[in-house]
Protein backbone atom coordinates (compact mmCIF):
# COMPACT_ATOMS: atom_id res chain seq x y z
CA UNK A 1 0.00 0.00 0.00
CA UNK A 2 1.32 3.34 -1.03
CA UNK A 3 1.06 5.43 2.12
CA UNK A 4 1.79 8.62 0.25
CA UNK A 5 -1.20 8.01 -2.01
CA UNK A 6 -3.39 7.41 1.02
CA UNK A 7 -2.23 10.64 2.62
CA UNK A 8 -2.99 12.56 -0.54
CA UNK A 9 -6.44 11.03 -0.71
CA UNK A 10 -7.21 11.90 2.90
CA UNK A 11 -5.96 15.43 2.17
CA UNK A 12 -8.66 15.69 -0.50
CA UNK A 13 -6.90 14.62 -3.70
CA UNK A 14 -9.65 12.97 -5.70
CA UNK A 15 -7.35 11.31 -8.24
CA UNK A 16 -5.44 9.67 -5.40
CA UNK A 17 -8.70 8.47 -3.89
CA UNK A 18 -9.86 7.01 -7.21
CA UNK A 19 -6.50 5.28 -7.64
CA UNK A 20 -6.68 3.65 -4.22
CA UNK A 21 -10.22 2.46 -4.78
CA UNK A 22 -9.21 1.00 -8.13
CA UNK A 23 -6.21 -0.70 -6.52
CA UNK A 24 -8.51 -2.37 -4.01
CA UNK A 25 -11.46 -3.02 -6.29
CA UNK A 26 -10.76 -6.75 -6.47
CA UNK A 27 -10.60 -7.07 -2.66
CA UNK A 28 -13.79 -5.08 -2.28
CA UNK A 29 -15.60 -7.00 -5.00
CA UNK A 30 -14.64 -10.40 -3.61
CA UNK A 31 -15.71 -9.43 -0.13
CA UNK A 32 -19.06 -8.31 -1.50
CA UNK A 33 -19.35 -11.49 -3.54
CA UNK A 34 -18.65 -13.69 -0.52
CA UNK A 35 -21.38 -11.92 1.46
CA UNK A 36 -23.99 -11.16 -1.18
CA UNK A 37 -23.23 -14.03 -3.58
CA UNK A 38 -24.48 -12.13 -6.59
CA UNK A 39 -22.36 -10.35 -9.16
CA UNK A 40 -24.68 -7.42 -9.83
CA UNK A 41 -25.24 -6.73 -6.17
CA UNK A 42 -21.51 -6.95 -5.57
CA UNK A 43 -20.83 -4.32 -8.24
CA UNK A 44 -23.54 -2.13 -6.77
CA UNK A 45 -21.89 -2.61 -3.38
CA UNK A 46 -18.56 -1.36 -4.72
CA UNK A 47 -20.30 1.79 -5.94
CA UNK A 48 -22.02 2.36 -2.62
CA UNK A 49 -18.86 1.71 -0.62
CA UNK A 50 -16.94 4.17 -2.80
CA UNK A 51 -19.62 6.72 -2.04
CA UNK A 52 -19.52 6.06 1.70
CA UNK A 53 -15.73 6.06 1.81
CA UNK A 54 -15.56 9.37 -0.03
CA UNK A 55 -18.03 10.96 2.37
CA UNK A 56 -16.35 9.55 5.46
CA UNK A 57 -12.79 10.16 4.35
CA UNK A 58 -12.23 12.93 6.93
CA UNK A 59 -12.97 10.33 9.62
CA UNK A 60 -10.12 8.06 8.56
CA UNK A 61 -7.50 8.71 11.20
CA UNK A 62 -4.74 6.43 10.05
CA UNK A 63 -4.08 6.46 6.26
CA UNK A 64 -1.85 3.40 6.65
CA UNK A 65 -4.95 1.31 7.34
CA UNK A 66 -6.90 2.48 4.31
CA UNK A 67 -7.51 -1.03 3.01
CA UNK A 68 -8.79 -2.39 6.31
CA UNK A 69 -10.97 0.68 6.67
CA UNK A 70 -12.47 0.17 3.19
CA UNK A 71 -13.09 -3.51 3.83
CA UNK A 72 -14.90 -2.66 7.07
CA UNK A 73 -17.18 -0.24 5.27
CA UNK A 74 -17.88 -2.98 2.74
CA UNK A 75 -18.62 -5.56 5.41
CA UNK A 76 -20.96 -3.18 7.24
CA UNK A 77 -22.75 -2.42 4.01
CA UNK A 78 -23.09 -6.15 3.20
CA UNK A 79 -24.43 -6.91 6.67
CA UNK A 80 -27.06 -4.21 6.19
CA UNK A 81 -27.96 -5.58 2.79
CA UNK A 82 -28.31 -9.12 4.13
CA UNK A 83 -30.70 -7.86 6.79
CA UNK A 84 -32.77 -6.03 4.17
CA UNK A 85 -32.69 -9.00 1.84
CA UNK A 86 -34.44 -11.17 4.38
CA UNK A 87 -37.45 -8.89 4.04
CA UNK A 88 -37.53 -8.84 0.24
CA UNK A 89 -39.67 -11.40 -1.54
CA UNK A 90 -37.91 -12.45 -4.68
CA UNK A 91 -39.37 -12.94 -8.04
CA UNK A 92 -39.07 -16.60 -9.04
CA UNK A 93 -37.25 -15.89 -12.26
CA UNK A 94 -34.71 -13.69 -10.57
CA UNK A 95 -34.08 -16.28 -7.94
CA UNK A 96 -33.41 -19.00 -10.45
CA UNK A 97 -31.05 -16.60 -12.23
CA UNK A 98 -29.04 -16.20 -9.07
CA UNK A 99 -28.42 -19.89 -8.65
CA UNK A 100 -26.13 -20.00 -11.65
CA UNK A 101 -23.48 -17.83 -10.06
CA UNK A 102 -22.84 -20.13 -7.16
CA UNK A 103 -20.82 -22.77 -8.90
CA UNK A 104 -17.43 -23.79 -7.58
CA UNK A 105 -18.20 -22.71 -4.07
CA UNK A 106 -17.68 -24.57 -0.88
CA UNK A 107 -21.36 -24.51 -0.07
CA UNK A 108 -20.92 -25.83 3.45
CA UNK A 109 -18.42 -23.12 4.23
CA UNK A 110 -20.73 -20.52 2.71
CA UNK A 111 -23.52 -21.62 4.99
CA UNK A 112 -21.34 -21.89 8.06
CA UNK A 113 -20.01 -18.36 7.51
CA UNK A 114 -23.53 -17.06 7.17
CA UNK A 115 -24.51 -18.54 10.50
CA UNK A 116 -21.71 -16.76 12.36
CA UNK A 117 -22.34 -13.55 14.24
CA UNK A 118 -21.33 -10.43 12.33
CA UNK A 119 -18.11 -9.77 14.19
CA UNK A 120 -16.82 -13.31 13.91
CA UNK A 121 -17.48 -13.36 10.18
CA UNK A 122 -15.82 -10.00 9.75
CA UNK A 123 -12.70 -11.07 11.62
CA UNK A 124 -12.40 -14.26 9.57
CA UNK A 125 -12.95 -12.37 6.32
CA UNK A 126 -10.26 -9.82 7.13
CA UNK A 127 -7.75 -12.31 8.52
CA UNK A 128 -8.12 -15.26 6.16
CA UNK A 129 -9.54 -13.91 2.93
CA UNK A 130 -7.55 -10.70 2.85
CA UNK A 131 -4.51 -11.77 4.85
CA UNK A 132 -4.61 -8.75 7.16
CA UNK A 133 -2.42 -8.74 10.24
CA UNK A 134 -3.83 -8.76 13.77
CA UNK A 135 -2.23 -5.34 14.23
CA UNK A 136 -4.08 -3.90 11.24
CA UNK A 137 -7.40 -5.30 12.38
CA UNK A 138 -6.85 -4.00 15.91
CA UNK A 139 -6.10 -0.54 14.56
CA UNK A 140 -9.39 -0.16 12.75
CA UNK A 141 -11.45 -1.77 15.49
CA UNK A 142 -9.63 0.59 17.84
CA UNK A 143 -8.96 -2.13 20.38
CA UNK A 144 -5.93 -3.98 21.77
CA UNK A 145 -4.38 -6.73 19.66
CA UNK A 146 -5.15 -9.19 22.44
CA UNK A 147 -8.85 -8.57 22.01
CA UNK A 148 -8.65 -9.28 18.28
CA UNK A 149 -6.83 -12.54 19.04
CA UNK A 150 -9.58 -13.53 21.46
CA UNK A 151 -12.27 -12.71 18.91
CA UNK A 152 -10.44 -14.62 16.21
CA UNK A 153 -10.05 -17.64 18.46
CA UNK A 154 -13.75 -17.53 19.28
CA UNK A 155 -14.72 -17.05 15.63
CA UNK A 156 -12.71 -20.08 14.51
CA UNK A 157 -14.22 -22.17 17.28
CA UNK A 158 -17.75 -21.15 16.25
CA UNK A 159 -17.00 -21.82 12.61
CA UNK A 160 -15.64 -25.26 13.45
CA UNK A 161 -18.77 -26.03 15.43
CA UNK A 162 -21.00 -24.93 12.58
CA UNK A 163 -19.10 -27.13 10.18
CA UNK A 164 -19.10 -30.09 12.54
CA UNK A 165 -22.86 -29.88 12.97
CA UNK A 166 -23.11 -30.59 9.31
CA UNK A 167 -20.33 -33.14 9.63
CA UNK A 168 -20.63 -36.65 8.33
CA UNK A 169 -22.62 -35.50 5.35
CA UNK A 170 -21.15 -35.86 1.94
CA UNK A 171 -19.25 -32.72 1.08
CA UNK A 172 -20.95 -31.94 -2.21
CA UNK A 173 -18.83 -28.89 -2.80
CA UNK A 174 -19.40 -28.40 -6.48
CA UNK A 175 -22.88 -27.79 -7.63
CA UNK A 176 -24.07 -26.87 -11.09
CA UNK B 1 -9.56 -25.52 9.56
CA UNK B 2 -7.18 -22.85 8.33
CA UNK B 3 -6.44 -24.97 5.29
CA UNK B 4 -10.09 -25.16 4.47
CA UNK B 5 -10.47 -21.40 4.83
CA UNK B 6 -7.51 -21.00 2.54
CA UNK B 7 -9.10 -23.28 0.01
CA UNK B 8 -12.32 -21.30 0.24
CA UNK B 9 -10.34 -18.12 -0.43
CA UNK B 10 -8.74 -19.72 -3.47
CA UNK B 11 -12.14 -20.57 -4.87
CA UNK B 12 -13.20 -17.00 -4.38
CA UNK B 13 -10.03 -15.92 -6.17
CA UNK B 14 -11.12 -17.87 -9.20
CA UNK B 15 -14.23 -15.76 -9.67
CA UNK B 16 -14.02 -13.62 -12.74
CA UNK B 17 -13.49 -9.97 -12.03
CA UNK B 18 -15.62 -7.55 -14.07
CA UNK B 19 -12.84 -4.95 -13.94
CA UNK B 20 -14.44 -2.37 -16.23
CA UNK B 21 -17.76 -2.50 -14.44
CA UNK B 22 -15.98 -2.06 -11.11
CA UNK B 23 -14.12 0.97 -12.42
CA UNK B 24 -17.46 2.43 -13.51
CA UNK B 25 -18.97 1.69 -10.14
CA UNK B 26 -16.08 3.43 -8.38
CA UNK B 27 -16.31 6.47 -10.63
CA UNK B 28 -20.07 6.62 -10.20
CA UNK B 29 -19.64 6.35 -6.42
CA UNK B 30 -17.22 9.28 -6.34
CA UNK B 31 -19.51 11.29 -8.55
CA UNK B 32 -22.48 10.54 -6.34
CA UNK B 33 -20.61 11.76 -3.27
CA UNK B 34 -19.19 14.80 -5.01
CA UNK B 35 -22.51 15.93 -6.44
CA UNK B 36 -24.12 15.49 -3.08
CA UNK B 37 -21.58 17.80 -1.52
CA UNK B 38 -22.49 20.49 -4.01
CA UNK B 39 -26.25 20.16 -4.11
CA UNK B 40 -28.98 17.81 -3.14
CA UNK B 41 -28.72 14.36 -4.63
CA UNK B 42 -31.23 13.61 -7.29
CA UNK B 43 -30.41 12.13 -10.65
CA UNK B 44 -27.30 10.32 -9.65
CA UNK B 45 -29.37 7.82 -7.69
CA UNK B 46 -30.99 6.59 -10.85
CA UNK B 47 -28.57 3.72 -11.28
CA UNK B 48 -29.30 2.35 -7.85
CA UNK B 49 -32.99 3.09 -8.20
CA UNK B 50 -32.97 1.13 -11.44
CA UNK B 51 -31.23 -1.79 -9.72
CA UNK B 52 -33.72 -1.74 -6.87
CA UNK B 53 -36.54 -1.54 -9.38
CA UNK B 54 -35.22 -4.65 -11.07
CA UNK B 55 -34.93 -6.51 -7.79
CA UNK B 56 -38.32 -5.54 -6.45
CA UNK B 57 -40.54 -5.02 -9.46
CA UNK B 58 -38.69 -7.51 -11.59
CA UNK B 59 -40.84 -7.56 -14.62
CA UNK B 60 -42.24 -4.16 -15.27
CA UNK B 61 -41.41 -3.12 -18.81
CA UNK B 62 -38.90 -0.41 -17.90
CA UNK B 63 -37.32 -2.62 -15.22
CA UNK B 64 -36.67 -5.25 -17.85
CA UNK B 65 -35.12 -2.72 -20.17
CA UNK B 66 -32.93 -1.24 -17.45
CA UNK B 67 -31.68 -4.74 -16.68
CA UNK B 68 -30.76 -5.35 -20.31
CA UNK B 69 -28.84 -2.11 -20.70
CA UNK B 70 -27.17 -1.86 -17.31
CA UNK B 71 -23.74 -2.41 -18.86
CA UNK B 72 -24.13 0.55 -21.19
CA UNK B 73 -24.09 4.02 -19.63
CA UNK B 74 -25.13 5.60 -22.91
CA UNK B 75 -28.30 3.56 -23.28
CA UNK B 76 -29.11 4.04 -19.59
CA UNK B 77 -28.77 7.76 -20.08
CA UNK B 78 -31.01 7.70 -23.18
CA UNK B 79 -33.73 6.00 -21.12
CA UNK B 80 -33.27 8.47 -18.26
CA UNK B 81 -33.69 11.30 -20.75
CA UNK B 82 -36.92 9.78 -22.04
CA UNK B 83 -35.39 9.08 -25.41
CA UNK B 84 -36.71 5.50 -25.20
CA UNK B 85 -39.96 5.02 -27.02
CA UNK B 86 -42.61 2.45 -26.16
CA UNK B 87 -43.94 0.38 -29.04
CA UNK B 88 -45.92 -2.52 -27.60
CA UNK B 89 -46.62 -4.45 -30.79
CA UNK B 90 -47.04 -8.22 -30.54
CA UNK B 91 -47.96 -11.35 -32.41
CA UNK B 92 -48.87 -14.74 -30.96
CA UNK B 93 -48.72 -18.02 -32.83
CA UNK B 94 -48.89 -21.61 -31.58
CA UNK B 95 -47.96 -20.79 -28.01
CA UNK B 96 -45.17 -18.31 -28.78
CA UNK B 97 -45.72 -14.59 -28.40
CA UNK B 98 -43.23 -12.09 -29.79
CA UNK B 99 -43.51 -8.58 -28.36
CA UNK B 100 -41.61 -5.50 -29.50
CA UNK B 101 -41.60 -3.55 -26.26
CA UNK B 102 -39.88 -0.40 -27.39
CA UNK B 103 -36.98 1.20 -29.21
CA UNK B 104 -34.16 3.69 -29.10
CA UNK B 105 -33.16 5.06 -32.49
CA UNK B 106 -30.69 7.54 -33.86
CA UNK B 107 -29.48 8.53 -37.33
CA UNK B 108 -27.40 5.39 -37.76
CA UNK B 109 -28.89 2.81 -35.47
CA UNK B 110 -31.98 1.20 -34.05
CA UNK B 111 -32.18 -0.84 -30.86
CA UNK B 112 -35.35 -2.87 -30.42
CA UNK B 113 -36.28 -4.34 -27.04
CA UNK B 114 -38.32 -7.49 -27.26
CA UNK B 115 -39.89 -10.14 -25.08
CA UNK B 116 -40.68 -13.68 -26.14
CA UNK B 117 -43.33 -15.40 -24.05
CA UNK B 118 -43.97 -19.10 -24.45
CA UNK B 119 -46.72 -21.33 -23.08
CA UNK B 120 -44.16 -24.05 -22.37
CA UNK B 121 -40.89 -23.43 -20.57
CA UNK B 122 -37.98 -23.08 -22.98
CA UNK B 123 -34.30 -23.61 -22.31
CA UNK B 124 -32.90 -22.74 -25.70
CA UNK B 125 -34.56 -20.01 -27.71
CA UNK B 126 -32.87 -18.61 -30.77
CA UNK B 127 -33.54 -16.42 -33.79
CA UNK B 128 -33.16 -17.96 -37.22
CA UNK B 129 -33.54 -15.01 -39.56
CA UNK B 130 -33.83 -11.36 -38.79
CA UNK B 131 -34.96 -9.02 -41.50
CA UNK B 132 -35.85 -5.36 -41.15
CA UNK B 133 -37.67 -3.54 -43.95
CA UNK B 134 -38.93 0.00 -44.27
CA UNK B 135 -42.54 0.47 -45.29
CA UNK B 136 -42.53 4.16 -46.18
CA UNK B 137 -40.23 4.04 -49.18
CA UNK B 138 -36.48 4.04 -49.31
CA UNK B 139 -34.08 1.29 -48.40
CA UNK B 140 -32.00 0.44 -45.42
CA UNK B 141 -28.93 -1.71 -45.45
CA UNK B 142 -28.10 -2.79 -41.97
CA UNK B 143 -24.31 -2.92 -41.75
CA UNK B 144 -24.65 -4.97 -38.64
CA UNK B 145 -27.39 -6.83 -36.83
CA UNK B 146 -26.89 -8.30 -33.43
CA UNK B 147 -29.28 -10.25 -31.31
CA UNK B 148 -27.21 -10.44 -28.14
CA UNK B 149 -29.24 -11.31 -25.10
CA UNK B 150 -31.10 -14.31 -26.41
CA UNK B 151 -28.88 -17.23 -25.62
CA UNK B 152 -28.92 -20.60 -24.01
CA UNK B 153 -30.14 -20.36 -20.47
CA UNK B 154 -29.31 -22.66 -17.63
CA UNK B 155 -32.87 -22.47 -16.39
CA UNK B 156 -35.90 -22.93 -18.52
CA UNK B 157 -38.20 -19.95 -18.69
CA UNK B 158 -41.52 -18.89 -20.08
CA UNK B 159 -40.38 -15.37 -20.79
CA UNK B 160 -37.12 -13.99 -22.19
CA UNK B 161 -36.18 -10.45 -23.03
CA UNK B 162 -33.40 -9.09 -25.14
CA UNK B 163 -32.25 -6.49 -27.61
CA UNK B 164 -31.94 -6.49 -31.37
CA UNK B 165 -29.41 -3.94 -32.55
CA UNK B 166 -29.30 -2.65 -36.10
CA UNK B 167 -26.69 -0.25 -37.38
CA UNK B 168 -26.96 1.30 -40.83
CA UNK B 169 -24.60 2.61 -43.47
CA UNK B 170 -27.00 5.33 -44.59
CA UNK B 171 -29.00 7.68 -42.44
CA UNK B 172 -32.17 6.29 -41.01
CA UNK B 173 -35.00 8.52 -42.21
CA UNK B 174 -37.89 6.03 -42.25
CA UNK B 175 -40.56 5.96 -39.59
CA UNK B 176 -42.47 2.81 -40.60
CA UNK B 177 -40.86 -0.60 -40.34
CA UNK B 178 -41.51 -4.29 -40.64
CA UNK B 179 -39.53 -6.82 -38.64
CA UNK B 180 -39.57 -10.41 -39.86
CA UNK B 181 -37.96 -13.15 -37.87
CA UNK B 182 -38.21 -16.80 -36.97
CA UNK B 183 -37.99 -17.92 -33.35
CA UNK B 184 -36.84 -21.43 -32.62
CA UNK B 185 -37.32 -23.26 -29.32
CA UNK B 186 -37.38 -26.87 -28.11
CA UNK B 187 -39.37 -28.56 -30.85
CA UNK B 188 -41.01 -25.38 -32.14
CA UNK B 189 -40.28 -22.83 -34.82
CA UNK B 190 -42.51 -19.88 -35.69
CA UNK B 191 -42.29 -17.03 -38.17
CA UNK B 192 -43.23 -13.56 -37.03
CA UNK B 193 -43.90 -10.42 -38.97
CA UNK B 194 -44.55 -7.24 -37.00
CA UNK B 195 -45.14 -3.72 -38.25
CA UNK B 196 -44.19 -0.81 -36.05
CA UNK B 197 -43.56 2.89 -36.31
CA UNK B 198 -41.25 5.33 -34.59
CA UNK B 199 -42.71 8.66 -33.52
CA UNK B 200 -40.00 10.25 -31.42
CA UNK B 201 -37.93 12.87 -33.15
CA UNK B 202 -34.44 11.58 -33.97
CA UNK B 203 -31.69 13.52 -32.19
CA UNK B 204 -28.93 14.70 -34.51
CA UNK B 205 -25.35 13.48 -34.18
CA UNK B 206 -22.59 15.83 -33.00
CA UNK B 207 -19.36 15.71 -34.99
CA UNK B 208 -16.00 16.82 -33.61
CA UNK B 209 -12.95 16.83 -35.91
CA UNK B 210 -9.86 15.58 -34.08
CA UNK B 211 -7.05 15.88 -36.69
CA UNK B 212 -4.40 14.67 -34.31
CA UNK B 213 -1.52 12.24 -34.75
CA UNK B 214 -0.44 10.26 -31.73
CA UNK B 215 2.88 8.43 -31.49
CA UNK B 216 3.31 5.64 -28.95
CA UNK B 217 6.61 3.76 -28.89
CA UNK B 218 7.26 4.99 -32.41
CA UNK B 219 3.91 3.79 -33.80
CA UNK B 220 1.63 6.40 -35.35
CA UNK B 221 -2.14 6.68 -35.27
CA UNK B 222 -4.11 9.53 -36.90
CA UNK B 223 -7.33 10.41 -35.14
CA UNK B 224 -9.78 11.78 -37.68
CA UNK B 225 -13.00 12.59 -35.87
CA UNK B 226 -15.37 11.73 -33.06
CA UNK B 227 -19.09 11.45 -33.77
CA UNK B 228 -21.45 11.40 -30.83
CA UNK B 229 -24.74 9.64 -31.45
CA UNK B 230 -27.37 8.92 -28.79
CA UNK B 231 -26.68 5.15 -29.10
CA UNK B 232 -22.89 5.21 -29.27
CA UNK B 233 -19.82 7.31 -29.96
CA UNK B 234 -17.78 6.54 -33.09
CA UNK B 235 -14.07 7.31 -33.12
CA UNK B 236 -12.61 7.29 -36.62
CA UNK B 237 -8.88 6.62 -36.81
CA UNK B 238 -6.19 5.65 -39.30
CA UNK B 239 -3.16 3.56 -38.52
CA UNK B 240 0.08 4.54 -40.26
CA UNK B 241 0.92 1.80 -42.80
CA UNK B 242 4.63 2.48 -42.16
CA UNK B 243 4.46 1.43 -38.51
CA UNK B 244 6.89 -1.35 -37.61
CA UNK B 245 4.27 -3.00 -35.44
CA UNK B 246 0.80 -4.18 -36.30
CA UNK B 247 -1.55 -2.37 -33.93
CA UNK B 248 -4.26 -4.84 -33.04
CA UNK B 249 -6.52 -3.34 -30.42
CA UNK B 250 -6.63 -0.13 -28.39
CA UNK B 251 -7.74 -1.75 -25.17
CA UNK B 252 -8.55 1.12 -22.91
CA UNK B 253 -9.99 3.75 -25.24
CA UNK B 254 -12.44 5.89 -23.29
CA UNK B 255 -14.07 9.29 -23.04
CA UNK B 256 -13.32 11.42 -20.00
CA UNK B 257 -15.04 14.66 -19.09
CA UNK B 258 -13.80 17.56 -16.97
CA UNK B 259 -14.96 15.82 -13.76
CA UNK B 260 -13.14 12.60 -14.55
CA UNK B 261 -16.31 10.71 -15.43
CA UNK B 262 -15.51 7.91 -17.86
CA UNK B 263 -17.35 6.28 -20.76
CA UNK B 264 -15.66 3.08 -21.92
CA UNK B 265 -15.95 0.87 -24.93
CA UNK B 266 -19.18 -0.92 -25.75
CA UNK B 267 -19.08 -4.05 -23.60
CA UNK B 268 -21.76 -6.06 -25.31
CA UNK B 269 -21.93 -5.52 -29.04
CA UNK B 270 -19.84 -4.13 -31.86
CA UNK B 271 -16.66 -2.61 -30.44
CA UNK B 272 -14.91 -1.72 -33.68
CA UNK B 273 -15.37 -1.99 -37.42
CA UNK B 274 -12.80 -1.81 -40.17
CA UNK B 275 -13.22 0.79 -42.91
CA UNK B 276 -10.13 -0.22 -44.88
CA UNK B 277 -7.07 -2.27 -43.93
CA UNK B 278 -5.61 0.64 -41.96
CA UNK B 279 -8.74 2.55 -41.02
CA UNK B 280 -11.05 1.74 -38.15
CA UNK B 281 -14.02 2.99 -36.22
CA UNK B 282 -14.06 2.27 -32.50
CA UNK B 283 -17.34 2.46 -30.60
CA UNK B 284 -17.70 3.82 -27.10
CA UNK B 285 -20.66 4.15 -24.76
CA UNK B 286 -22.43 7.40 -25.49
CA UNK B 287 -22.42 10.55 -23.41
CA UNK B 288 -24.76 12.29 -25.84
CA UNK B 289 -27.14 13.50 -23.16
CA UNK B 290 -24.42 14.58 -20.75
CA UNK B 291 -23.18 17.69 -22.59
CA UNK B 292 -19.94 18.05 -20.62
CA UNK B 293 -18.01 21.31 -20.83
CA UNK B 294 -14.82 19.52 -21.74
CA UNK B 295 -14.42 16.11 -23.27
CA UNK B 296 -11.29 14.08 -23.94
CA UNK B 297 -10.44 10.83 -25.65
CA UNK B 298 -7.98 8.91 -23.50
CA UNK B 299 -6.06 5.66 -24.02
CA UNK B 300 -2.63 4.16 -23.50
CA UNK B 301 -2.69 0.41 -23.79
CA UNK B 302 -2.52 -0.97 -27.30
CA UNK B 303 -2.09 -4.60 -28.27
CA UNK B 304 0.68 -4.69 -30.85
CA UNK B 305 3.01 -7.25 -32.42
CA UNK B 306 5.97 -6.78 -34.75
CA UNK B 307 4.64 -6.90 -38.31
CA UNK B 308 6.78 -9.92 -38.98
CA UNK B 309 4.65 -11.81 -36.47
CA UNK B 310 1.20 -10.61 -37.38
CA UNK B 311 0.32 -14.15 -38.45
CA UNK B 312 0.61 -17.44 -36.70
CA UNK B 313 1.69 -20.10 -39.18
CA UNK B 314 0.85 -23.76 -38.66
CA UNK B 315 1.20 -27.05 -40.48
CA UNK B 316 -1.93 -29.16 -40.13
CA UNK B 317 -0.26 -32.40 -41.22
CA UNK B 318 2.80 -32.21 -38.99
CA UNK B 319 0.55 -30.67 -36.30
CA UNK B 320 3.12 -28.00 -35.63
CA UNK B 321 3.07 -24.28 -34.93
CA UNK B 322 5.74 -23.07 -37.38
CA UNK B 323 5.72 -19.42 -36.43
CA UNK B 324 4.32 -17.29 -33.63
CA UNK B 325 5.28 -14.08 -31.80
CA UNK B 326 8.36 -14.56 -29.56
CA UNK B 327 7.62 -16.02 -26.13
CA UNK B 328 5.94 -19.28 -27.24
CA UNK B 329 2.68 -18.37 -25.57
CA UNK B 330 0.77 -20.51 -28.06
CA UNK B 331 0.87 -24.22 -27.37
CA UNK B 332 -1.13 -27.37 -27.82
CA UNK B 333 -2.28 -27.11 -31.43
CA UNK B 334 -5.28 -29.36 -31.94
CA UNK B 335 -7.34 -30.18 -35.00
CA UNK B 336 -10.81 -31.65 -34.72
CA UNK B 337 -12.50 -32.01 -38.07
CA UNK B 338 -12.56 -28.48 -39.38
CA UNK B 339 -11.59 -26.87 -36.09
CA UNK B 340 -8.12 -25.46 -35.50
CA UNK B 341 -7.51 -24.75 -31.81
CA UNK B 342 -4.62 -23.45 -29.77
CA UNK B 343 -3.99 -22.64 -26.16
CA UNK B 344 -2.75 -19.13 -25.43
CA UNK B 345 -0.95 -18.97 -22.09
CA UNK B 346 -1.11 -15.62 -20.27
CA UNK B 347 -0.36 -14.47 -16.72
CA UNK B 348 -3.60 -12.52 -16.53
CA UNK B 349 -6.97 -13.14 -18.04
CA UNK B 350 -6.99 -12.44 -21.77
CA UNK B 351 -10.58 -12.80 -22.93
CA UNK B 352 -10.15 -12.56 -26.69
CA UNK B 353 -10.48 -14.98 -29.58
CA UNK B 354 -7.19 -14.02 -31.19
CA UNK B 355 -7.61 -15.07 -34.82
CA UNK B 356 -9.39 -13.37 -37.69
CA UNK B 357 -8.52 -14.08 -41.33
CA UNK B 358 -7.00 -17.33 -42.51
CA UNK B 359 -4.84 -17.78 -45.61
CA UNK B 360 -3.67 -21.11 -47.08
CA UNK B 361 -0.27 -22.17 -48.39
CA UNK B 362 -1.01 -20.76 -51.86
CA UNK B 363 -2.01 -17.38 -50.51
CA UNK B 364 -5.74 -17.84 -50.94
CA UNK B 365 -8.15 -16.60 -48.30
CA UNK B 366 -9.96 -19.40 -46.50
CA UNK B 367 -13.59 -19.05 -45.37
CA UNK B 368 -14.11 -19.32 -41.63
CA UNK B 369 -17.54 -20.29 -40.37
CA UNK B 370 -16.87 -19.55 -36.74
CA UNK B 371 -14.29 -17.96 -34.54
CA UNK B 372 -14.43 -18.67 -30.83
CA UNK B 373 -12.62 -18.57 -27.54
CA UNK B 374 -13.01 -20.17 -24.17
CA UNK B 375 -11.31 -19.00 -21.02
CA UNK B 376 -9.59 -21.64 -18.86
CA UNK B 377 -8.23 -19.23 -16.31
CA UNK B 378 -7.66 -21.88 -13.65
CA UNK B 379 -5.26 -23.60 -16.04
CA UNK B 380 -3.70 -20.33 -17.17
CA UNK B 381 -4.78 -20.24 -20.79
CA UNK B 382 -7.43 -19.13 -23.24
CA UNK B 383 -8.43 -21.53 -25.97
CA UNK B 384 -8.81 -19.82 -29.35
CA UNK B 385 -10.22 -21.55 -32.36
CA UNK B 386 -11.57 -21.19 -35.87
CA UNK B 387 -13.81 -23.53 -37.82
CA UNK B 388 -13.01 -24.11 -41.48
CA UNK B 389 -15.26 -26.34 -43.58
CA UNK B 390 -13.22 -28.79 -45.63
CA UNK B 391 -10.03 -27.89 -43.80
CA UNK B 392 -8.11 -30.83 -45.32
CA UNK B 393 -8.53 -29.44 -48.83
CA UNK B 394 -6.33 -26.41 -48.16
CA UNK B 395 -2.56 -26.68 -48.80
CA UNK B 396 -0.17 -26.07 -45.92
CA UNK B 397 1.17 -23.99 -44.32
CA UNK B 398 -1.94 -22.26 -42.97
CA UNK B 399 -1.56 -18.67 -41.74
CA UNK B 400 -3.92 -17.29 -39.10
CA UNK B 401 -3.92 -13.52 -38.87
CA UNK B 402 -3.91 -12.15 -35.34
CA UNK B 403 -6.62 -9.72 -34.34
CA UNK B 404 -5.69 -9.70 -30.65
CA UNK B 405 -2.52 -10.68 -28.81
CA UNK B 406 -1.15 -10.20 -25.27
CA UNK B 407 1.71 -7.84 -26.15
CA UNK B 408 1.32 -4.15 -25.70
CA UNK B 409 2.78 -0.76 -26.42
CA UNK B 410 2.08 1.62 -23.58
CA UNK B 411 1.55 5.35 -23.54
CA UNK B 412 -0.68 7.84 -21.81
CA UNK B 413 -2.61 9.90 -24.34
CA UNK B 414 -5.38 12.41 -23.97
CA UNK B 415 -6.89 14.10 -27.00
CA UNK B 416 -9.22 17.05 -26.58
CA UNK B 417 -12.55 16.44 -28.29
CA UNK B 418 -14.12 19.66 -27.08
Amino acid sequence: MDEQLAKEAVAGDEQAFLQILKNYKVDLYKTALSYLRNEHEAIEAVQEVTYRAYKNLPKLREPAFFKTWLLRIMINYCNDQLKKKKRVVYDDDLLSGHGVEERYRDVEMDEALQLLDERSREIITLKYFHGLKIREIAAVFDCPEGTVKTWLHKALKLLREQLEEKGGEDHGREIG
Amino acid sequence: MEERLDEYRKRLDKEEIPADLLDHAIEAGVQMARQEQKRRPRRIWILSVAMVAILLVGFSSIGKIMELIQHDKGLMSAVEHEYYEEIGVSEKKNGIEFVIEGAIADEKGLVLFYTIKTDEKQTNLSFEDIDLKVLDGGKINPSSISSGGLHKRENSKKSSSGMLEFFFRDNLTSREFQLKTAVKGDGVRENFSLNFSLTKEIRMKKVYPLNKTVVIEGQKIDFVEATIFPLRVAIHLKIDPNNTKELLEIEDMRLVDEHGEVWSKILNGTTRTGVTEHEFIYYLQSNYFKEPKELYLAFGKIQAVDKEYREVVIDTEQMKILKQPPGNRLKGLEIYGGDIRMKLYTEKEFPYGIFSEVVDGKGNTVDITSNYMSSRRDEGYTLSGVTIPDLKSYPNPISLKLSFFPEWIIGDEKIKIK
